[in-house]
């Protein structure tokens, strides 16, 4: 009962973008697409947070088509944490955590007890709790992220959605959250759809992957099963090798260079 | 940890609003003819139900100009600095840029444009009338024009909404500069209007800004906490629960209106809607909720001062226009230098 999509089609203007996907997502895995740059990683995302509306095709979640639910119901089933971006106006790094919980408060009400509790709860999970005063607009790009990351997890919902929500972070911040994500999948059944470049990290952490190429997906399945040479020769034109390497207790990939 | 440091505003909004009474009280007494401090304050409590006798024992030459010529164009003067403060406040919130105004969307060219073919060419109604339905038409718009210039399949960018409003503004103002060119002797209304002024508002003028202030104000609160959301960016916004579409589009309707509308009655006073909401952010911080109120009061305040320098205090009236001008735009250099050289910092 997760996402079930249909020959979905999306172009941006006269230039086709995802062209008749067909797709099912259920609950309690972590998916990870991954493909070239323009292959519509981002825009698959925003088609199934109902951000896009798809030209053809349909988009159900958990059986009810996505564009039957409002705005705000749907802030309440996914979060998203976006690719980085620049933010201008000073908010403190609380308030923007706080922002988290604005689908769950009403306009005119000040959060409530259990609010603050997980504001602060998501903000030590996330290694942030010593600069909660500091403003957003003058932390590096991988404080900034971590914040965001933070406001996604405090929006306590069932559906996480990363785009490339790692790619400021160090290395020992990416295992962190990445970590404390597949956590949330086993113990509280989340459906988490990430977007990665790297395919090592994907592997290590994912259920399935999710190959997208030119707006449709070339295979979709469990990493053992789909994770191999000639899947990554036919999407991203490189010659790999692909081996199970015990230390991270995943399958890895070698790039020829 | 402090979740909210910044829990100042209820005594900001208490010590503001007693500020903008006193500047009303001192300014009204300010003038060619001197009113006393305390039979101003007579004079305006005794319009309260009630208090009628207050005023009696005052002059009817100091009652009529405190009344009918000075309290108008205070108020006027009043209401449209805290209508450009909160305008200037929600349009750098949607364009996600401290820098932004109405001006920057070109909404403030239109208006003038329409308030300019109004003075030029009688339409059959009294100016009063026709000044601010033309300035509104004129600036809506313009408003529109730049949404269908700027507005791309999936939505509208904040980047693209800056570049179309440039744009539109510069050919408003080349038109204005036309319709200056063609008007002749009548080219001085258009010049005086055009370079701003409180001289003869009445209490018509009041009630309208009025209106159009108090309506726009209380949509932006009501929308205040969405504001915040979409100051981070559309798609932040959308999946934080804010229907976005639907939310910039009343957003950026109520603001041109209040704008219009206080372009009509002021002409084109520049530089308040930018930098007061930018000096209050230091104080309230950037949380529109707090930030709308303090703007209004702050908006108020400083355009009443701005106002009544030029009326009372220096020898010749110069034109509030000219005025906020010359002060803010080299305040506005030196804040727009200081982000460049933060920003080259990292």
């Amino acid at each position: 009962m997760g996402f079930c999509l249909e020959d979905v089609s999306f172009s941006h203007g006269e230039k086709p973008v995802i062209r008749r996907l067909s797709a099912d997502l259920r609950p309690g895995r972590f998916y990870t697409v991954v493909g070239p740059n323009g292959s519509g990683k981002t825009t698959f995302l925003d088609l199934i947070s109902g951000h896009l509306k798809p030209d053809a095709g349909s988009i159900q979640y958990k059986g009810v088509s996505i564009d039957r639910y409002s705005r705000k119901d749907l802030s309440r089933e996914m979060a998203l944490v976006p690719q980085n971006y620049h933010i201008n106006f000073p908010f403190s790094v609380s308030e923007v955590v706080m922002m988290g919980r604005y689908p769950h408060i009403p306009r005119f009400a000040p959060p409530a007890a259990v609010d603050l509790r997980i504001v602060e709860a998501v903000m030590e999970m996330t290694g942030i709790l010593e600069m909660a005063d500091r403003y957003i607009s003058e932390l590096s790009g991988g404080e900034r992220q971590r914040t965001v990351f933070a406001r996604a997890l405090a929006q306590r919902t069932p559906v996480l959605m990363l785009d490339e929500a790692t790619a400021n972070l160090d290395i020992r911040h990416i295992i962190r959250l990445l970590n404390l994500t597949a956590e949330s999948v086993r113990t509280e059944n989340k459906t988490v759809i990430a977007v990665m470049q790297d395919i090592n990290l994907a592997a290590m952490f994912s259920d399935e992957l999710v190959f997208m190429k030119d707006g449709g997906i070339v295979a979709h399945g469990p990493v053992d099963a789909v994770l191999t040479p000639d899947i990554i020769q036919e999407v991203f034109s490189v010659s790999a090798r692909v081996y199970f390497e015990p230390y991270t207790d995943a399958r890895q990939v070698a790039y020829k260079r | 940890m402090s979740m909210f440091p910044r829990n100042a505003t209820g005594i900001q909004l208490f010590l503001l609003a007693v500020a903008l009474f006193l500047c009303v009280a001192a300014s009204t007494g300010m003038g060619y003819v001197r009113v006393p401090f305390l039979d101003t304050l007579r004079i305006l409590l005794s319009a309260l139900p009630g208090m009628e006798g207050l005023g009696d024992g005052v002059r009817e030459l100091q009652q009529v100009v405190v009344a009918e010529v000075r309290l108008p164009r205070i108020l006027t003067a009043a209401l449209v600095g805290a209508g450009l403060a909160i305008c200037g406040a929600v349009f750098q919130g949607i364009l996600r840029n401290p820098l932004a105004d109405p001006y920057t969307l070109g909404v403030s060219a239109g208006a003038a444009f329409g308030a300019s073919i109004a003075l030029l060419f009688p339409l059959g109604i009294p100016n009063v009338y026709s000044v601010p339905l033309l300035a509104f038409l004129g600036g809506t718009g313009t408003l529109i024009f730049v949404i269908y210039l700027s507005a791309s399949g999936g939505g509208i960018s904040s980047n693209n909404l800056i570049l179309s409003g440039i744009i539109v503004a510069a050919i408003l103002s080349a038109g204005i500069s036309f319709l200056k060119y063609v008007a002749d002797e009548q080219v001085s209304v258009i010049i005086f209007w055009l370079m701003g002024s409180f001289a003869s508002r009445t209490w018509a003028d009041v009630l309208l800004t009025l209106t159009a202030v108090s309506a726009g104000f209380a949509v932006f609160l009501f929308f205040a906490r969405d504001l915040n959301l979409m100051s981070l960016g559309s798609r932040t916004a959308a999946s934080l629960g804010v229907d976005t579409g639907r939310t910039l589009l009343i957003l950026l309707i109520t603001a041109s209106l209040v704008t219009a509308v206080c372009v009509s009655v002021s002409g084109i006073i520049g530089f308040v809607g930018l930098l007061v909401p930018h000096m209050m952010r230091g104080l309230t911080g950037p949380d529109n909720r707090r930030l709308l109120p303090v703007a209004l009061l702050a908006g108020a305040i400083l355009l009443l001062v701005a106002d009544t320098i030029t009326r009372a205090v220096l020898p010749v009236e110069v034109p509030i226009g000219v005025l906020t001008a010359l002060i803010g735009g080299p305040f506005f250099c030196y804040i727009f230098r200081k982000r460049q050289m933060a920003r080259s910092g990292f």
